[in-house]
């Protein structure tokens, strides 16, 4: 079991909101790890589309994504990649 | 707010004996009164609480069901019906719209399948013994709430999806009454005019409604400000708002109601003599408007024109629906300027294309029917916001600008269109639905065009809509014709190019005369520059409308000039062919151009032109 902890920063328009969250919490609830994230001081289940919601995390916040578990590796890299790729903006 | 008293009929009556009458006051939102027979109607978006929703102990509510295992099973089993529509839901938007318009509703289902609103739910259950609907509503507001504290707007805008998403499955948990007749369908149903009685209404269910089914409206929620209360005042429709869950609780299907519109209050089950008083002042009331409705069908029967009968066309600019019936009321011969600035202040999100679409349907209608005829132009005018103008629906939109220190030239009307090109498909997307639902005679107009680019850009767009939506199936039977407003010079001097761009023209003289001048429209020290019949004003006006007539194009003034009875005749002998107005200008500025026939008229244009300073423009109108 690793756990496996990375900090995004956000670059795309809207920040973690609606569709992205949406794109956050379907990536994160591929994997069986245990993933949280954190923004704005507050923890979020990774999976949980409320919670993330309610991080508030707008263009330019910090998140810091947490996975524990047996594909943690795959998780964070997967969650990296949705973040680095603007979430698939076209702006 | 409101109160619940008893009057009693007889000694020792209690609530409920018959004869016994009962009053609840709410706020009176439109005013007039009105008897009639209760149709109780629960608006299928409603969001809100109702008695189903109070925290009743399930026991109490089914006798058979002290088990709590009943109510969560009910509970999983809507939620899972919601989700199974709203992703029904979104591959059809994906489909019909789009992919970002689908997101909402996939959104809404991941947060029914969000645990943390049925773990909570099941908890309310089991520690509280109350029902599904209540243990739902609970658990959906906590997590609205939490979204709504966010000091965000757009984030803010997420509680109102948890809360429509709680709705969808509410519905599911009582599919008997929410999933029934629309209102339209039973108010076609009935013989004589019924107090509708609802816990909300949206703009469209209310613009449906014709005096000779509806005699009053009473609402559990809303207020004066609420898009049904404008639009029950415009028709003339008494309603109370406000009434509270107490509505539902005190009033059965079919019951008599006398509404008093102006004070708020509503009578249930009003006793032979409330009867009687109530019908006779009704009786004195539909004297009285009739005679004022007399006195309104004058105007609509003249035109404007000048004496010598050249008619000049008196639209209106309107930007509600309550605005389009007083403009009909007040006898426009068309919209000549629709604002739509109004679908996007006060709110936090965008409005999507069927909202929009339904609103454009919906002032549309309300104009082109009481006007009788579907042929009265209505112009409507894409979004014209900016810096200068911020609206928090457009945060997302503004937000990645850079600060501006000049918005009155900065980022507004087209500019931001363009930049936001989503924003204008969106809309004009919008716009051609209603279009193609009315078939009424709509034109769209461009704000703060000062280049040919623009228009083209702004005309690919459009081309781009209306063949999507024809693909998609919308038949559009006509072309939607394309104009511009003149309000920056650059316009009025290049008027020859980019008239050729365009279908018609109108001139905006609030803010031509602030850039003509470079004054500050809000500044009161430049009061005297900033007027109208500036002469550098006036020239760039008959500038403008040479240039239109030269390539075969009518050119109007969508201005508060052309709303004043001083200056509008000016603007004819300069040869502006229709003037747009705030409707309750129309009949004073009707009788204006009535005093003078189109020779004198141009005769003053002349001299007009000819002056050299704004005194003598002043001395010359008698200013």
């Amino acid at each position: 079991m690793a756990t496996i902890q990375k900090t995004l920063i956000l670059m795309n328009k809207v920040g973690l909101h609606a569709r992205p969250a949406s794109l956050f919490v379907q990536t994160a609830a591929q994997f069986t790890s245990t993933i949280t994230v954190t923004s704005n001081g507050r923890v979020a289940n990774a999976k949980r589309i409320l919670p993330v919601l309610q991080l508030g995390a707008e263009y330019g916040a910090e998140l810091m994504v947490v996975a524990e578990g047996d594909d943690a590796t795959e998780a964070i890299d997967a969650l990296t990649n949705l973040v680095h790729s603007r979430f698939g903006e076209s702006e | 707010m409101k109160s619940v008293k008893k009057s009693e009929n007889g000694a020792g009556a209690d609530s409920d004996e018959p004869g016994a009458s009962t009053s609840l006051t709410g706020i009176g939102v439109s005013p007039g009164l009105a008897i009639g027979l209760a149709l109780l109607f629960r608006s299928p978006a409603s969001n809100a609480p109702s008695e189903n929703l109070a925290r009743v102990p399930a026991s109490a509510n089914n006798a058979n069901s002290a088990n709590t295992q009943i109510e969560r099973e009910r509970l999983h089993t809507a939620i899972e019906a919601a989700i199974g529509a709203l992703r029904e839901l979104a591959g059809q938007v994906a489909h019909e719209i789009g992919t970002a318009e689908a997101g909402i509703f996939e959104a809404q289902a991941l947060m029914l399948e969000d645990p943390t609103i049925t773990e909570r739910a099941d908890q309310l259950i089991e520690e509280t013994s109350i029902t599904a609907e209540a243990a739902l509503h609970e658990a959906a507001e906590e997590q609205a709430a939490l979204l709504a504290a966010l000091p965000d707007p757009l984030w803010q805008g997420r509680a109102a999806d948890v809360r429509d998403a709680a709705e969808r499955v509410q519905a599911y948990l009582h599919p008997e009454s929410r999933r029934g007749a629309t209102l339209a369908e039973r108010l076609a149903a009935v013989t004589e005019p019924v107090v509708v009685v609802a816990d909300n209404l949206t703009p469209s269910d209310t613009v449906q409604m014709r005096t000779e089914q509806v005699a009053a409206i009473i609402l559990e929620h809303g207020n004066a400000t609420a898009h049904a209360a404008i639009l029950a005042r415009a028709m003339g429709i008494p309603a109370v708002m406000g009434l509270g869950p107490a509505l539902f609780e005190l009033v059965q299907e079919h019951e008599t109601l006398v509404v008093n519109g102006t004070d708020g209050s509503v009578l249930v089950h009003p006793d032979a003599e409330q009867r009687t008083q109530a019908e006779h002042a009704i009786k004195q009331q539909r004297s009285e408007r009739q005679a004022v409705r007399a006195n309104i069908t004058e105007w609509h029967l003249r035109l404007g024109q000048t004496r010598d009968r050249h008619p000049v066309p008196l639209l209106a600019n309107v930007g509600t629906v309550a605005d389009a019936l007083t403009a009909a009321e007040m006898g426009a011969e068309g919209i000549g300027l629709l604002r739509t600035e109004f679908l996007f202040s006060d709110r936090a999100t965008l409005p999507d294309e069927q909202e929009q679409a339904a609103l454009y349907e919906a002032i549309i209608t309300a104009f082109s029917e009481p006007a009788r005829g579907t042929w009265r132009p209505i112009i409507i005018r894409t979004l014209d916001a900016g810096a200068d103008k911020p609206l928090p629906a457009l945060a997302s939109v503004l937000r990645d600008l850079p600060p501006e220190e000049n918005p009155a030239l900065g980022v507004r009307g087209i500019r931001l269109q363009l930049l936001a090109s989503d924003l204008l498909t969106t809309q004009l997307r919008a716009i051609l639905r209603a279009v193609a639902r009315t078939h009424a005679h709509v034109r769209i107009m461009l704000p703060m065009v000062s280049s040919v680019e623009e228009v083209r850009e702004a005309r690919a767009l459009l081309l781009a809509a209306r063949t999507a939506l024809e693909q998609e199936g919308v038949a559009l039977n006509t072309t939607t014709a394309l104009g511009m407003m003149v309000e920056t010079p650059a316009a009025t001097m290049a008027i020859d190019t980019l008239v050729r761009e365009v279908s018609f023209l109108s001139i905006g003289t609030n803010d031509l005369t602030q850039y003509v001048m470079a004054a500050d429209r809000l500044s009161p020290a430049l009061t005297r520059l900033c007027q109208p019949i500036q002469p550098p004003v006036l020239r760039a006006i008959a500038a403008t409308v040479a240039g239109a007539h030269r390539a075969g194009r009518h050119a109007g003034v969508c201005g508060e000039m052309a709303g004043d009875p001083r200056l509008a005749p000016l603007l004819v002998g300069l040869g502006v062919d229709e003037l747009s107005m705030t409707p309750a200008s129309i009949p004073a500025v009707k009788q204006a151009l009535a005093a003078h026939t189109l020779t004198e008229l141009r005769a003053l244009a002349e001299h007009a032109l000819r002056a050299t300073t704004l005194n003598e423009v002043e001395r010359l109108l008698a200013l």
